[in-house]
């Protein structure tokens, strides 16, 4: 009896999708389709623009997916497509050399016990350091390529990592034992 | 607290612990439904091109058959039609040819040998081809 998509492993359906199979694709959207969303979400895009964002990522990934060799996981393959995707409409629309250096406004600290999330703490980041931290560690990307997309020196990207992580793990801290494993964390 | 080592892929798994959002199907449907559009537009797009094709070669052969006629009742002017077009296909092979040549290809395909109208359709077949794959290959990039 052939296996449902529901079933399969992504590679095969990346197989079976770059052989035409819509609904092994549809499978994979239904699989990866949130955390995609989530990413860009995450990357400081509006919830709208998020998902416009990672339609356009999906319907590149099916014309694409005959180059996905199963090297990395499916859904790390289309978070850098939809991360590119990003970066290329909020270039195109100039927008972020302005906003990148407003920091947030600083918000309560996080009482010890409380529940916090990444969402949350992301909120405490300056734009271009969530921009670069979930870059970095949402997309996979590497520093250089960070430094490439967003034109921007490498040590400043590095800087705006470290400066990036620093606030996540003050943030995180309460959630956050000694061997930097969750305690109670939502993700 | 613990230090950038473990904290590190602690925040890499975060990221990739995205919980399910609620409308993910309906996210799902319209990438689908995106999908499906692209699909039937370069469905209409090559049944449209095919019918525009198929109109002008209808056209073009009506059109030979009356110039064909009108030699028939007007001699001399049929034949100034024919000489023009003679001159032009000529021009034409022997541009070509020196192409081919330059190419090293002259050898294999001898263009002489073919009639005015062979050549012109093969050429327009030609051209429509590389239009029908232009066009497919930008609505694929919609």
């Amino acid at each position: 009896m052939a296996k449902r998509p529901i079933d399969m492993h992504d590679v095969e359906l990346a197989a079976l999708a770059a052989a035409g199979g819509r609904a092994e694709f549809g499978e994979l959207v239904r699989r990866h389709g949130s955390a995609v969303r989530a990413l860009l979400r995450r990357m400081g895009a509006q919830p709208s623009l998020a998902d416009d964002v990672a339609q356009d990522a999906f319907l590149t990934a099916f014309q694409k997916v005959g180059e996905f060799r199963g090297q990395g996981t499916f859904g790390a393959w289309v978070k850098r497509i939809a991360a590119r995707l990003y970066l290329r409409r909020r270039s195109k629309e100039a927008r972020y050399v302005a906003e990148l250096e407003g920091e947030p406004e600083p918000s309560g600290g996080v009482q010890a016990g409380e529940l916090v999330d990444l969402d949350e703490a992301l909120q405490a980041l300056s734009e271009v350091e969530r921009l670069c931290v979930s870059l970095c560690h949402g997309a996979g990307f590497s520093h250089p390529e960070i430094a490439q997309s967003l034109d921007l020196p490498l040590g400043t990207v590095k800087s705006h990592v470290k400066r990036g992580l620093d606030k996540l793990r003050a943030r995180l801290a309460p959630v956050v034992d000694q061997h930097g494993r969750p305690a109670d964390v939502r993700a | 607290m613990s230090g950038p080592d473990e904290f590190d892929p602690f925040i890499e798994r975060l990221y990739a612990r995205a919980p399910q959002m609620a409308d993910a199907d309906l996210f799902a449907a319209g990438v689908a439904r995106r999908l499906e559009r692209g699909s039937r537009f370069r469905g209409v797009f090559l049944g449209a091109a095919g019918l525009i094709g198929g109109v002008v070669a209808v056209r073009e052969t009506l059109a030979t058959n009356f110039v064909f006629r009108a030699g028939e009742a007007a001699e001399g002017s049929a034949r100034a039609v024919d000489t023009s077009l003679t001159s032009v296909g000529v021009q034409g092979q022997q541009a070509m040819m020196n192409g081919l040549d330059q190419l090293g290809l002259g050898s294999f395909i001898d263009l002489g040998a073919l009639g005015g109208m062979t050549l012109f359709w093969g050429l327009a077949a030609a051209l429509v081809a590389a239009a029908t794959l232009g066009a497919l290959k930008l609505t694929g990039q919609t």
